[in-house]
This record gives structure tokens, C-alpha cells and sequence, in this order.
């Protein structure tokens, strides 16, 4: 008794408007984190909302073997990971090399334009990057049909409509959606190196190259197995918006990943009554996955090099 | 860097490089806006590549008349001004203890927000967690859920805790100061750079969020701008949504009608553009720098 009173009158009533302060956002993350999280239950019940989670009956594994037997399993699964790693193949280096190019401008002034430029796709929305995709593929009068039936004399494609294409379309828009942004946080990065360096550098007799592969690159490791962890993170989930409003039943093949299957039985509930259990047992398979992957890499990073999250 | 004698082939490659990237960025843009002036019939035949076809503004009329698109202008005007207001208060509010030595449990709060980084419950029971609390369909639904996010937490905070100076915050207390007063009139005064950086954040994500008005929101006078886009420019029903099917003599190419509306709704984000642009850099380094 003694001791909540020291507490209270110590701690909690001098401090009584910084509590108050945090009430708000400490609420939002119980209502909106923590809370989701006990309803992770509903993957191990059969959920009905109309007697409540605690009443309905429980049923095990059932959601989850029943995802893992369905056809689409594998595909779900094998799709989410080609996007997550051709998106990494392509997505990483780009703008590494990108900013690195930036970085060797001699013009102030260029460098600015291009940054300005190429920096403008990251804020627009979703529809209107899809808006975009869908007006230069048109079949009709989108410019690469052009370019196909008038210089190449081919039948033009209906690349939306074919799952062979859709890969490469979702990583070309989302490369040239956030290129001019990622380079911005390497060459905040760049900033942070001593010029010093260079200048010895020079007298050293190293050419430029040298000055890249010696300077630069080291200077820019930690920030590179940062961001490199940090994707790790997500190998199992790619961005859907993008997905979802490019995507149909026909290119469901490669588009179809589990973030949208979630989406869609869980929530939308195309194809059939939404299926709250199957979409929360697969929503929690991918963020275990995550979470396993982060932990697995950061000790991985934290063994072979001296960056990591924690 | 300038080394005398070094050879300036890789200058001249490397500017001549730089350019043609640039320029395959915005081509995309440059085309669409080509489309939407040309002439209805050089679209239609597929003769637009770079430049206009001629000149014909009929596709931006009859989206300018359409109700929907305004419809949508103003949800997202609402939704963003209302939004951006109400996300960055609690962003403020939240941060602000943390970055407080003298507040109980501050490790204990940063664990249980970081964590969520990590982990979370997954979108059914996020969404079933929204449909109880009665915010389907409402003003709320896109501004309260995704209203705080832990890495902007951890960067205001680092950012209360290098810029303002403990004496500052103790000295208003021996003058009787309480925790409120000093946040508005002490700490917010020496922190516009971090709320101009917010505010911008927040406010671009609102405008552009397209996921959360799609699960949360269905009934179709309160689509925001996104929601909207999507169905004339992605389900390509633009002609049938706009009403343009009684149009008679000439039908508009549903091209032209898409590549209007994309046009319209990009104006925002260009006026926005340089100041965002501004800020944004500058968010980024504190993020990266601290972070």
C-alpha cells in the first residue's frame, strides 16, 4: 500500500499531464495492434459473428491445413516470393547505382533536375500509377502496341491479360515509382562521408573508380544492410495495392499473392462469403514468416558485419 | 570531385546517361498528357507517341462536368485537411512523453511500439477490430486507423530528444509550467522542421491512400479521389461512369477520357510538389541520419 502511494505521488502525479498526453496514442495501439493480435484466435476456431469469438467452437489446424492442401497454396506463396525477390534483384541495386551516377555530376544544377524529375512518380497515387501502366500498354493506341504493330509489324499483345507479362510490369512500375526516392536516402548517406577521405584519396594516386569502390561503396554498407534487412522483413508480403488493381482472374498465375488471396476471401469475399478464419490463419502464417526472417537475417548481419536493427 | 588530367569521357557518358533515365521517367507523363489533348481520331488510330496530335480539350470537358470526380476532389480535401490535423496532434502527443526521462515506463512504451513493427494480427482481425468500433463508412475510418506509425514515433522523438535542451524543459517547470504548456509553447516553437516534415507525410499518405477507403469504405458518396480513379482509369469504365455514352456523333476514345481524368487529379500533387519536395528530403535525412 505504501509503496503505490510513493509511487503515485512520486512518479505518476507530477508526470499526471505526460500520461495523459500518451493515453491517446497508448490506446490506439492496444485498439489497433494488440487487440488484432488476440484475434488471431480466429484462426483456430470456426468463427461465427454471431456468437462471438470466445463461443465459437474450436477447430484446431483446420484453416491452415485447409490452405496448405488448396491448389493455389503453392502458387499463392511461390508468386509472393518471386515478386519479393525480383523486386530485390532489381528494386536494390537500381537505385544504388543510380544515386552513385548523381553523386559523379559535376553540375549542380543537373543534378538537382534530374533528382526533381525522377523523384516526383513516388508521390502519386496508386490508381494513378496503374492509370499510367494501363494507358502506355493499351492494346489499341498505348505506345508500346505502336511501337510493336508499326515498326515491328506484330499483332499487338493485351499484356494485362497475359500472366507471362505481369512480373516484369509490376516491377518495372514500382522501379520507376520509387527509383528518385530510395537514391535520396543513399545520397543522404553519401553526405555523411569524411571528404577528407577523398582528397587523400587523390593524392594517393587513386583514380575514380577506386575513389567508388574504396570510399563510396564502405561509406554506404551500413545503410545498404539496413534497408536490405528491413526487406527481408517483408519476403512474404509485397505491396497489394498495386497488385490489386492491375491484376484478373486471368493473370491471377503470377499476380495472385497472398496479401491479395487474403484480401479477397478474407475480407472481400470474391468468390464466396468472406472466410474470416482461412484469412486470418493465412494472414498469421505470413506474419510469422516475417517475423522469423527479420530475426534470422539481423543476427545473420550482426554475426558477418557490425550494422544491424538491434 | 574535379582531378585535374582525369579523363571526362565518363562525365559526358555519364550526363548523357542520367538524361535518358530521366527522361524515361517522366515520358509516361509527357504521353499521358499528349493523349489527352490530342485529337479523338489520332487517338483512336494510335497516332499519339510524344507530342499532341492536334489540339482538343472535349475529354477534359466531360470529365470537368462530371459530378463524381468533384465528388471525390472534396472527400479527399475533407479527409486530408480533417486527417492531418487529428494524426498529427496524436503523432506530437504520443512522442513527446517518450522523449521524457521523468516519464515511468518510457523503455516498457517504446518496446510495446517498436514490436509492432515486427509483428501484427494481420488484416481480417485489423478490419473486424474497425467494423466493431462502428467506423465503416465514415469520416473516421480514414483518418483513426493507420493514424500513427512507429517509425514516425521513434523519429519525432529522437528528434525531441537532440533538439530541445532538458534546462529549457526545466526551467519552464520551476516556473510552473505544466507537461501542455511547454509542449505548445516551449517544444513546438523549436520543432517546426519535424512538424513541416509530418505534416507533409501524413498529409501526402491520406490523399494517396488507396487500401483504406477500398476495405473501409462502400458507400459510394464518400469515395475519395483514389477510390474514384480506380473505376474510371483501371476498370475502364470511364465513358459508361461518366455518362458519356449519349454523346452522339463522336465518341470519345475511353483513352482520351482516362488520360484526362489521370491529369486532373495529378494537378494536386504538382501545386503540392515543390514544398513537399522540400520537406521530404529533409525528412529523410533526419530519418536516415537518426533513425
Amino acid at each position: 500500500m505504501r509503496n503505490i502511494r510513493y509511487w503515485w505521488d512520486k512518479n505518476f502525479w507530477p508526470n499526471r499531464y505526460l500520461f495523459l498526453m500518451f493515453l491517446p496514442g497508448l490506446l490506439y495501439f492496444i485498439i489497433f495492434c494488440y487487440i488484432p493480435m488476440g484475434g488471431i484466435i480466429i484462426a483456430f476456431k470456426d468463427y461465427s459473428p454471431w456468437i462471438g469469438i470466445l463461443k465459437s467452437p474450436w477447430v484446431g489446424l483446420k484453416h491452415f491445413q485447409d490452405f496448405f492442401s488448396s491448389p493455389y497454396a503453392w502458387r499463392l506463396i511461390r508468386n509472393t516470393l518471386l515478386l519479393n525477390i525480383y523486386g530485390l534483384i532489381f528494386g536494390f541495386p537500381i537505385p544504388i547505382i543510380f544515386a552513385l551516377l548523381l553523386n559523379e555530376l559535376a553540375s549542380e544544377w543537373y543534378k538537382k533536375m534530374v533528382q526533381t524529375l525522377t523523384y516526383f512518380p513516388y508521390f502519386l497515387s496508386m490508381p494513378i500509377v496503374a492509370g499510367l501502366v494501363i494507358q502506355l500498354l493499351s492494346p489499341s493506341s498505348g505506345i508500346i502496341n505502336i511501337i510493336l504493330v508499326k515498326w515491328f509489324g506484330r499483332e499487338p499483345i493485351y499484356f494485362l491479360t497475359k500472366p507471362e507479362y505481369f512480373r516484369t510490369i509490376y516491377i518495372s512500375a514500382n522501379v520507376w515509382r520509387s527509383m528518385g526516392y530510395s537514391a535520396i536516402i543513399y545520397l543522404a548517406a553519401l553526405t555523411g562521408i569524411d571528404p577528407t577521405l577523398y582528397e587523400a584519396a587523390i593524392i594517393d594516386g587513386a583514380n575514380r573508380w577506386q575513389r567508388v569502390r574504396f570510399i563510396t561503396l564502405p561509406g554506404l554498407t551500413p545503410t545498404i544492410t539496413i534497408l536490405l534487412i528491413l526487406s527481408m522483413g517483408s519476403i512474404l508480403s509485397v505491396g497489394i495495392d498495386l497488385i490489386l488493381l492491375l491484376y484478373n482472374p486471368m493473370t491471377y498465375e503470377t499476380a495472385d499473392v497472398i496479401g491479395t488471396f487474403v484480401y479477397r476471401r478474407g475480407i472481400a469475399g470474391i468468390g464466396g462469403a468472406p472466410d474470416l478464419g482461412l484469412g486470418t490463419a493465412v494472414g498469421l502464417f505470413q506474419s510469422v514468416v516475417g517475423l522469423v526472417t527479420i530475426m534470422l537475417v539481423n543476427s545473420i548481419a550482426r554475426r558477418i558485419s557490425e550494422t544491424s536493427l538491434w | 570531385m574535379k582531378v585535374k588530367g582525369e579523363s571526362k569521357i565518363f562525365d559526358y557518358f555519364n550526363i548523357i546517361l542520367l538524361g535518358i533515365i530521366t527522361f524515361i521517367v517522366i515520358y509516361p507523363f509527357l504521353y499521358t498528357l499528349s493523349i489527352s489533348v490530342s485529337h479523338l481520331e489520332a487517338v483512336a488510330k494510335g497516332e499519339v507517341t510524344l507530342l499532341p496530335v492536334g489540339l482538343n480539350f472535349s475529354a477534359y470537358k466531360k470529365v470537368l462536368l462530371s459530378p463524381r470526380i468533384w465528388q471525390g476532389y472534396w472527400n479527399s480535401t475533407v479527409y486530408t485537411s480533417i486527417g492531418t490535423l487529428v494524426r498529427l496532434l496524436l503523432l506530437l502527443f504520443t512522442s513527446y512523453p517518450l522523449s521524457q526521462p521523468k516519464f515511468l515506463g518510457r523503455n516498457f512504451f517504446t518496446f510495446l511500439i517498436t514490436f509492432t513493427m515486427l509483428f501484427s494480427g494481420g488484416l481480417v482481425p485489423y478490419f473486424l477490430v474497425v467494423r466493431a468500433l462502428g467506423l465503416l463508412n465514415t469520416l473516421w475510418a480514414m483518418v483513426i486507423p493507420g493514424a500513427l506509425s512507429a517509425w514516425n514515433i521513434i523519429v519525432v522523438r529522437t528528434f525531441f530528444q537532440s533538439t530541445i535542451h532538458p534546462s529549457l524543459i526545466e526551467s519552464a517547470q520551476i516556473d510552473g509550467a505544466n507537461d501542455f504548456q511547454i509542449l505548445f509553447r516551449i517544444v513546438f516553437p523549436l520543432s517546426t522542421p519535424i512538424i513541416a516534415v509530418m505534416s507533409l507525410f501524413i498529409a501526402v499518405g491520406i490523399w494517396n491512400d488507396y487500401f483504406t477507403p477500398l476495405i473501409f469504405i462502400t458507400d459510394d458518396t464518400k469515395f475519395p479521389l483514389t477510390i474514384i480513379l480506380r473505376d474510371i482509369v483501371v476498370m475502364a469504365q470511364g465513358r459508361e461512369f461518366l455518362g458519356l455514352r449519349e454523346l452522339g456523333a463522336i465518341p470519345i476514345p475511353a483513352q482520351s477520357v482516362q488520360a484526362a481524368t489521370l491529369i486532373i487529379s495529378m494537378i494536386p500533387v504538382l501545386i503540392a510538389y515543390p514544398f513537399i519536395q522540400k520537406y521530404f528530403i529533409k525528412g529523410i535525412m533526419i530519418g536516415a541520419i537518426k533513425g
